[in-house]
């Protein structure tokens, strides 16, 4: 994206502070920090919409949901490499000190 | 006895080799390249001398190794083909918007007083696994990489070739599709 371009995209963020546009604004301020007007812009709307407000809540939450599943799956999940596998590991192991 | 004979590299597949396995189904999904993965971490393993006896410092050890070789399959693929999925619920929200607004019936609903307290439910991360299921392999590899392990965006766009307006493209069909999921079939479940 060259600078005019980014400038374009800035603009019409800023001008357009409609749900469907905050979402992706909301998604984005997860992944990268926002430019100041973008940031004024989420925080007038988020004051005044309930919805998006709730919305910024709940994404926020998925990071969280998906580490947590994550950690818990990997200590105590209960998919297991099957025994064929881990033999199979085994013997390449045991080769590979040859 | 355990902690003595530990250190051996073929004692590794008995103490770890479950846990590096999950570790790397839940990123890559596919059960034959999860082993395959795991393979290739102790192998490189016993390339370099462990630094543990065994243990737990000894998986984490170990589950380093796997993220690097995780991160090597993900290169590999994109090279192989580009990592950009911009199909993926390229309509699908219209809906949920009129004239730019959220249609109120069709919103985020009410999640309650402490939304984050579901993941002490075992059920609860069974429904987000299948939530993560649904989406397309490309999109939910970009997801982890990001929101499980933290990899920095910039970081996701260079190891896979992409820009980063398409990065946030997909992370946020991601989490609107996985947030609407979670919220059908679960918060708000009949």
């Amino acid at each position: 994206m060259n600078p005019f371009q980014k400038i374009g995209t800035l603009f019409k963020l800023a001008a357009s502070p409609q749900c469907a546009e905050i979402s992706r604004i909301l998604s984005r301020c997860q992944d990268t920090p926002l430019p100041w007007i973008l940031r004024r812009r989420l925080e007038w709307h988020l004051a005044a919409c309930e919805w998006c407000r709730r919305y910024a809540d709940q994404i926020s939450l998925l990071g969280y949901f998906a580490r947590q599943f994550s950690s818990q799956s990997c200590e105590s999940g209960k998919k297991k490499l099957s025994p064929h596998t881990a033999e199979r590991i085994k013997n390449k192991l045991r080769d590979a000190k040859k | 006895m355990r902690e003595m004979t530990a250190s051996h590299p073929e004692d590794w597949v008995d103490s770890h080799g479950d846990a590096l396995f999950r570790f790397a189904l839940i990123r890559v999904r596919k059960t034959e390249i999860a082993e395959d993965l795991v393979q290739e971490t102790f192998l490189a393993a016993l390339k370099e001398s462990s630094p543990f006896a065994s243990g737990s410092a000894q998986l984490t050890w170990l589950t380093g190794i796997l993220r690097h070789k995780i991160a090597d399959h993900f290169r590999k693929k994109a090279r192989e083909a580009s990592f950009t999925d911009l199909g993926f619920c390229e309509c699908e929200f219209s809906e949920k918007f009129h004239k730019g607004f959220w249609n109120h019936d069709l919103g985020p609903k009410d999640w309650g007083q402490n939304p984050a307290a579901a993941v002490e439910s075992g059920e609860f991360l069974q429904t987000l696994d299948n939530c993560l299921h649904k989406l397309p392999d490309r999109v939910a590899a970009i997801f982890s990489l990001r929101e499980i392990d933290e990899t920095p965006g910039t970081e996701v766009c260079t190891m896979l070739g992409i820009s980063e307006s398409n990065l946030w493209t997909m992370l946020h069909r991601a989490r609107m599709a996985l947030r609407e999921c979670l919220e059908k079939n679960w918060f708000a479940a009949p």
